[in-house]
């Protein structure tokens, strides 16, 4: 007992060394699974009124940039709303309520990247709710406070969007494979759907989460995979997830019903 | 930047404010940003006990971790680089066989910028590694490496030349 006492006095330092580091490790892998990523709320609690006082002073000094820019978003908007309702497709495109907010932070740097947002359950922003901008997904709200919001950005590795391709309506699984923040991957496209580069991608609408229909990108290269019957299509995106300042959270008024169906199927 | 405990504390606050709110990449819009908190790292006081050395990495990298989202690969990195920081010194400073008793306003510039670049070097090399983690994207970890121990070792070193008040 004397000796291992005596042992770990002499080591301390190289034993508190690799006690650090083994903790080092649990938070990062902690803070690449989303589900289990508490650190991210514990985080964001403490830095937030920070990064709102930056936002603030930054906004101050672009505020002429951000004016013109939600003056073209809302114009975008707008216009979509009345091709809609000219299209009769009044039902599909009102039951969505969509939230203005703004992005405090943004990380595009690491595998697992994350958004913060100044809107939380006070302004009814609440989990699992999609973001989008006029001109695309940016990714899915992880967990909501009483004034600001977590988002799992789309250029985060665990996440998987419903998307089809806007000309043959053939589905498939959009995700990000962590390399360019411009580019992402659609998989699962049958060979059937005959693609060609510049096709646009729009959500598939198949999720309480996010409306069909919103654009996303266009095909900007095409992998098939040999002996596999589906195409590997990078999507070049049309937003670009760096610079974005005014966002859009949507809630679906059905997303608790469409949950529930979907979880009957699928325990049936 | 001096060692003694007022001249760190005032350097930690100006420090930390600066990686957080002013030279954030993505704040920038820019690919990279220096990483001046390794200086903070650089001049942790000699005379204090190795495992404080240690456990203010750890907890420097955590308080930069917590502004970018970053899991603990800042507290891992300095970590790292405050456990390797006695073979830095002696590198640097040649001779010196103790580096707690090394004060470093007394030793030579060119010693203090070998120290600057080996410190910046280790930590970027730990903290790129894990981010990337993918032996397929080799080529974009070594760009991203030289690219950013670069901009950061060029950083501090200007910031360690202005506040040496004219001594070189």
């Amino acid at each position: 007992m004397q000796k291992l006492l005596n042992s770990i006095l002499r080591n301390g330092t190289l034993l508190l060394f690799i006690f650090l580091l083994a903790l080092s490790f649990l938070l990062i892998s902690r803070s690449q699974r989303f589900q289990q990523s508490n650190f991210v709320s514990l985080n964001n609690s403490i830095t937030s009124p920070f990064f709102e006082l930056r936002h603030n002073v930054y906004r101050f000094f672009e505020r002429n940039k951000h004016n013109q820019q939600l003056i073209e978003e809302n114009q975008y908007l707008i216009s979509q709303l009345i091709t809609q309702q000219n299209k009769g497709m009044l039902l599909d495109s009102l039951p969505f309520e969509v939230i203005p907010v703004q992005v405090l932070r943004n990380s595009i740097r690491l595998g697992y990247n994350y958004i913060t947002i100044n809107a939380g359950t006070e302004k009814g922003v609440s989990k699992e709710m999609g973001v989008i901008t006029a001109k695309g997904v940016v990714g899915v709200i992880h967990s909501s406070g009483k004034k600001t919001s977590s988002v799992i950005s789309i250029l985060n590795k665990s996440l998987r969007i419903n998307a089809k391709l806007k000309k043959s309506d053939h589905f498939g699984s959009l995700y990000w494979d962590g390399v360019s923040p411009e580019k992402m991957l659609l998989a699962d496209v049958p060979l059937v759907a005959n693609v060609a580069l510049g096709d646009t991608v729009v959500t598939g609408g198949m999720s309480a989460i996010f409306p069909g229909g919103i654009h996303l990108g266009v095909v900007d290269k095409i992998l098939v995979p040999l002996n596999d019957n589906y195409y590997n299509l990078q999507i070049a995106l049309f937003e670009d997830i760096t610079r974005i300042n005014h966002v859009y959270a949507v809630k679906n008024p059905s997303a608790e019903h469409i949950t529930e169906i979907i979880t009957t199927t699928d325990e049936k | 930047m001096k060692s003694k405990p007022a001249n760190f504390t005032a350097w930690f606050f100006a420090l930390i404010f600066a990686q957080a709110f002013v030279l954030d990449p993505v704040l920038l819009g820019v690919n990279y940003a220096p990483l001046v908190y390794v200086l903070l790292l650089i001049f942790l006081p000699n005379y204090w006990p190795s495992w404080v050395v240690l456990l203010a990495g750890f907890i420097i990298g955590l308080i930069i971790d917590l502004f970018y989202l970053s899991g603990g690969i800042h507290a891992a990195a300095s970590l790292v680089v405050c456990f390797l920081r006695p073979n830095f010194i002696r590198t640097g400073y040649k001779g010196t066989l103790k580096p707690n008793e090394l004060v470093i306003e007394n030793e030579s510039f060119d010693s203090l910028i070998v120290y600057i670049f080996l410190t910046t070097a280790i930590h970027h090399f730990v903290l790129l590694a894990f981010v990337v983690f993918d032996w397929a994207r080799i080529g974009w970890f070594l760009s991203a490496w030289g690219t950013n121990t670069l901009l950061t070792f060029v950083t501090c070193t200007l910031l360690v030349i202005i506040t040496r008040k004219g001594r070189l």
